[in-house]
């Protein structure tokens, strides 16, 4: 394959990724708390995007929305076991609590499903475009299309709304949140929800061309991690630059040398930026004032 | 203040006590505010006041006693709840949005549909020149008497009738506290009662109505404001026992 | 957030419980020795491997505060080493034992320098990459490792003539080992050095303006907790006698932190409950088969939930609670030696700030500003609300570096030096936050300060047996430190629960036993009454008049009139006026800045009414 062609199925995934880091820095700047669960939605998308095809016969056009819905509400009940109870505690704990309940999860998946690998169901079709010699998959195209989508709506809400300004407010000083009328702990459990919602529609896209185990997510939930601390901690852009960064790394250094040697040069990658810019591409940090 | 808008209560707080950790930091407070004035609640640190904020907010909850505001009794509710019943909350440490811009801040604070938010701009930014003229700069990037003056705006968005305004004063050069307190009265006359808590008692005692003084938790004093600036009581008080 | 007074600091268990956990122990020692079954006493032992890599594991995550996720690491490093040695080359336990401790510690030597300074998530993913890499080496390097699959065939324990061949000598060995580790971990954390930890964990800030050289702190803490990981590694090689890459991965750190978090995350007496607790509930719950993992999640979700300190910690508050230990009385005075050598004393500065800049992305926090101290003087710092006060005292204490500019003090470049070497020039500071280990008593928190003068250290406190002279040391002349701002009757009081006046002299106390000659003071006045005001001016004059120099930033004129000797103004960064209080407070360029013109009339004329 090309180098071109590399760098378009790299983005075809690095799209899902962002969509995955994106989630898991809404969670972190809301909370300040790591959702070591993330991955484990992305699996839960993908299962009960595979649940519901093979269950009921959904048109495809709303399989999304009902992955997103579904998900959300699971996002909302972590918040509720795994966040609030530990609220006032350090940020450490509640990294355990979500990795706890994503064991749980992963649990759920292997009785629910089996220990072997399944795959999803294709969303605009199986099948390849071509043009100009080069080929990207429909689903891919599918994939790269919704996130786009919904990276694009996030901005808007975020930076234009009163309820994005409200979201951006509970993430900065939750009491004081409350202490202007804002209901922030509604908007946590929202904050929750979108985070693993956005998991969950990234697992239902990349469900078909990869599969869906119960420990899938693991790998995942790192690569959230990996892509918002190159990113820059609490960067929205930078965490989705983060992912395709290193989506495409990995697509490129696996076909031309082998996935294992991709994993631990992008470690160690990891490692050389900490040396050397150790907050990221683009720091949030707000500074304090002399 | 006509005689009319004296006699309706806005805030009542009846017998309240409170600890914060294992320091019991009120006992027995009785204290209100009624429309159309400004109360000084003043007292050295560690008096209370905060605590007292604290607890009329929602941050703490009051071991015994009633707080009653317009009428509700509000000490099951949340902090959001009272902030849209009518209470703004202008902390100690300003507290302003850090990431936000000036214009976020308050814009967040209001409660209402876009019509009001604008209008309430307006009025802050009539109030706050200073803050009209950087409205787009950070929370983190203003100096501490912008961020007070800040703070006092975004609680005056959601056109509360009590406003809360926990030590102004403290971290401030002389000037600005002029500055910010001097605000009071044009505060008080649009139609918001204000309950300063306050160290500096000339100042306090100079915009404000009424006032009580807190003494390690009681209010041992209270009163018109010009009785009390001689009282002896407010001289120990404020010098610390 | 409620106080709980920590008197035994660290992994030493409150005095209440010791002889229940004792009890307990001693059981747990002879059911194990007497009683159990093949079967239970491989558990029991697994519980002593878990317990000796828990115990590690606190050095970095309880003690430091560092989140790291390197222990399943170094345990799985520890195992290979011993398997590899052992099974492949029939090494002896002598030779492979100290190698699968020494190998995890220098691969946490060789990663520790990049990652040690990183904050809190990001030494935490750094932790977990290197982690990730080393199970990809292991997996792919199969000629050594057998890849996948592992390494079978791990010989027993055998040294000297000795060869541990069943179960119950075993058990007893891996326990033993655990004891030791206990000791180790039990002279660690219980004296002066110890209780550094509590501040560390507050701010790294404070305890570096203090001298403390936090980030050899969090080094020790971590190659510690390398050398136990790698043990309890070696010692799981010789008892499931078989290696592989699950040893490394994620699982185990997870068991790892969840011992962490359900025993106690500072308590040694905690890794030992939690790792004994949780083997049991893992074997117990096998048994369920498919969900496992469901339920021992579960589980400790709720005890995570419930006991916040942990289970050790939760019984030790409820002793806490229903049976309060009585406060102690404090240990005999040593007064401080303040009296700075005037015999040298000659008219050259004690500080000497030449040009300093400094900006904060776009804003400029100071612009050439030069000012010099002279020994023995006590200077105000005043300006309006961002002139730059506090960030010139940071530059002095090292916290900030100047962009430009240099500075000075006794004739020693401190320009860029770290905090804790400008610290043991001779410099202290408050802050305008009070940074206190609330968990402590106000006496060891000023004893803290103590911590440059004793030397105290990591490999001093392992190898001093006994109580900690250092410590009781320390204590006796933090007396003297609160008897100079009148607080030793409040100092054996847990800092937590003393009023903000109080604590504000805790802090300067703090700062004052580390016997400066130079104490920077910012905004003690702040939150004071006007009696509290009063005294603490006195107080500091008192301190001056034995030789310290003082710089005292502050708001407040009337606390710095009847304190300085001079003013400096700063007004957006720069000097606008320096001179006697008088002169800088009629001066224009200050009044227009800092006091606003109506003001000044108001001020001075109160000033001179008071004076008069």
């Amino acid at each position: 394959m090309t180098f071109i062609q590399l760098v378009l199925s790299g983005l075809a995934l690095g799209a899902a990724y962002a969509l995955v880091a994106l989630g898991f820095v809404f969670i972190v700047n809301a909370t300040g708390a790591v959702n070591f669960a993330q991955g484990d939605f992305v699996m839960a998308g993908g299962y009960t995007a595979i649940f519901l095809t093979s269950t009921f016969s959904i048109p495809m056009v709303l399989l999304l929305p009902l992955v997103a819905v579904i998900t959300f509400v699971m996002g909302v009940f972590l918040a509720l076991i795994a966040y609030f109870p530990l609220m006032r505690r350090p940020p450490a704990t509640v990294f355990i609590s979500t990795l706890l309940c994503g064991m749980i999860l992963q649990n759920l998946f292997l009785i629910g499903f089996g220990p072997q690998a399944k795959s999803g169901p294709a969303l605009l079709g199986t099948g390849m475009l071509r043009f100009e010699g080069l080929e990207i998959s429909r689903q891919s195209l599918a994939t790269i299309v919704v996130a786009a989508a919904l990276i694009g709506l996030q901005y808007l809400i975020f930076a234009r709304t009163q309820i994005g300004r409200r979201l951006r407010a509970t993430a900065e000083d939750r009491d004081m949140a409350e202490a202007v009328g804002i209901p922030a702990k509604k908007l946590i459990a929202v904050t929750f929800g979108i985070g693993a919602s956005l998991a969950g529609i990234a697992g239902a896209l990349l469900a078909n061309q990869y599969f869906v185990s119960p420990t899938g997510g693991i790998p995942l939930s790192v690569f959230a991690y990996i892509a918002v601390v190159i990113g820059g901690w609490g960067s929205l852009a930078g965490a989705v630059l983060g992912s395709m960064l290193i989506s495409i790394f990995q697509v490129i250094v696996s076909a031309y040398v082998s996935y294992a040697v991709a994993t631990g040069a992008l470690y160690a990658a990891v490692l050389l930026i900490f040396l050397v810019r150790p907050q990221g591409i683009f720091s949030e940090r707000v500074q304090r004032r002399a | 203040m006509s005689p009319r808008d004296q006699n309706k209560t806005l805030l009542s707080i009846d017998h309240i006590s409170a600890s914060y950790g294992r320091v019991v930091a009120l006992r027995d407070v009785s204290l209100t505010v009624f429309e159309g004035e400004a109360v000084a609640l003043i007292g050295a640190n560690g008096a209370g006041k905060s605590t007292l904020f604290k607890t009329i907010i929602g941050f703490l909850q009051p071991l015994g006693g009633e707080l009653s505001f317009r009428g509700r009794a509000v000490a099951a509710l949340p902090p959001e709840k009272r902030v849209q019943l009518g209470i703004g909350y202008a902390p100690e440490g300003r507290r302003v949005f850090p990431g936000l811009s000036v214009r976020e801040n308050l814009e967040v604070a209001s409660l209402g549909r876009r019509a009001q938010r604008e209008e309430l701009l307006g009025q802050v930014f009539e109030m706050f020149p200073q803050l009209a003229e950087r409205q787009a700069a950070r929370g983190w990037q203003l100096s501490g008497g912008q961020q007070q003056m800040l703070a006092i705006g975004r609680a005056l968005m959601s056109a509360p009738k009590l406003l809360l305004l926990d030590e102004p004063s403290l971290g401030l050069a002389p000037k600005l506290v002029e500055e910010v307190l001097g605000r009071i009265p044009s505060i008080v006359a649009r139609g918001t009662s204000v309950l300063l808590a306050e160290q500096n008692v000339t100042k306090a005692l100079r915009y404000c109505n009424r006032a009580y003084v807190l003494e390690v938790g009681k209010v041992v004093l209270s009163g018109a404001a010009a009785e009390l600036r001689s009282a002896e009581a407010v001289r120990r008080a404020y010098l610390g026992g | 957030m409620k106080y709980s007074p920590v008197t035994r600091a660290g992994g030493v268990l409150a005095k209440g419980i010791r002889l229940p956990v004792a009890f307990g122990a001693l059981a747990l020692a002879a059911y194990g020795v007497f009683f159990a079954d093949p079967y239970d006493l491989r558990i029991l032992t697994v519980c002593g491997v878990f317990a000796l890599l828990v115990i590690g594991f606190q050095f970095i995550f309880g003690h430091a505060g560092a989140v790291s996720l390197a222990q399943a690491t170094f345990f799985g490093l520890g195992a290979y080493v011993t398997g590899v040695l052992g099974a492949t080359y029939d090494f002896g336990f002598l030779l492979t034992f100290p190698l699968s401790c020494l190998i995890p510690a220098l691969l946490a030597l060789i990663i520790a320098v990049p990652v040690l300074k990183l904050e809190e998530h990001y030494f935490a993913l750094a932790t977990l990459g290197i982690g990730l890499v080393v199970v990809l080496v292991a997996v792919q390097w199969q000629e050594i490792t057998g890849g996948t699959n592992g390494l079978p065939g791990v010989p027993s324990v055998r040294f000297f003539d000795l060869e541990i061949r069943d179960r119950r000598e075993l058990f007893i060995f891996v326990w033993l080992l655990v004891v030791l580790g206990a000791f180790v971990a039990y002279q660690v954390t219980r004296g002066l050095y110890g209780r550094v930890f509590y501040l560390v964990r507050e701010s790294h800030a404070a305890a570096s303006c203090l001298g403390i050289d936090v980030s050899a702190l969090r080094f020790g803490a971590f190659i510690l907790s390398a050398i136990y990981g790698g043990a309890a590694g070696a010692l799981m090689a010789h008892v499931i006698r078989v290696v592989s890459p699950e040893n490394l991965e994620l699982p185990v750190m997870v068991t790892c932190l969840t011992m962490t978090v359900i025993g106690g995350r500072r308590r040694i007496a905690g890794a030992i409950v939690g790792a004994i607790l949780i083997t049991y509930l893992r074997e117990s719950f096998r048994i369920l088969e498919n969900t496992t993992l469901m339920a021992y999640g579960a589980v400790t979700l709720v005890v995570l939930i419930a006991a916040p300190y942990g289970l050790i910690g939760a019984i030790e508050r409820l002793r806490a609670r229903f049976l309060p230990e009585p406060i102690e009385a404090p240990p005999p005075m040593q007064p401080l030696n303040l009296a700075v050598d005037t015999e040298h004393r000659d008219h050259r500065p004690l500080l000497d700030i030449d040009n300093v800049s400094k900006s904060f992305g776009g804003v400029r926090a100071l612009e050439g500003v030069s000012l010099k101290l002279g020994r023995g003087e006590v200077v105000g710092l005043i300006g309006p609300n961002g002139s730059g006060k506090t960030t010139l005292v940071n530059i002095i204490s090292g916290l900030y570096e100047p962009d430009r500019g240099q500075l000075s003090f006794n004739d020693t470049a401190i320009t860029r030096r770290p905090p804790h070497v400008i610290s043991r020039l001779g410099v202290a500071r408050t802050f305008q936050h009070i940074n206190l280990a609330d968990e402590l008593t106000a006496l060891d928190n000023i004893a803290l300060g103590r911590t440059t003068r004793e030397r105290a250290s990591l490999w001093r406190s392992i190898l001093t047996l006994g109580l900690d002279p250092r410590l009781q040391r320390a204590r006796c002349t933090a007396v003297g430190a609160a008897e100079l701002l009148g607080i030793a009757d409040l100092a054996m009081s847990p800092c937590g629960a003393l009023p903000y006046g109080t604590r504000r002299r805790v802090e300067v106390a703090r700062a004052l036993a580390t016997e400066p000659e130079l104490l920077l003071l910012d905004e003690p006045a702040a939150g004071l009454n006007e009696e509290e005001q009063r005294d603490l001016a006195q107080r500091v004059r008192r301190i001056a008049d034995h030789g310290v120099t003082v710089l005292v930033i502050e708001h407040n004129l009337v606390f710095l009139r009847s304190l300085a000797e001079r003013l400096i103004c700063l007004d957006h960064g720069q000097v606008i006026a320096s001179g006697h209080p008088e002169e800088v407070q009629r001066n224009s360029a200050v009044i227009e800045a800092y006091l606003g013109r109506e003001e000044a009339a108001d001020e001075i004329l109160a000033i001179e009414e008071r004076a008069s």
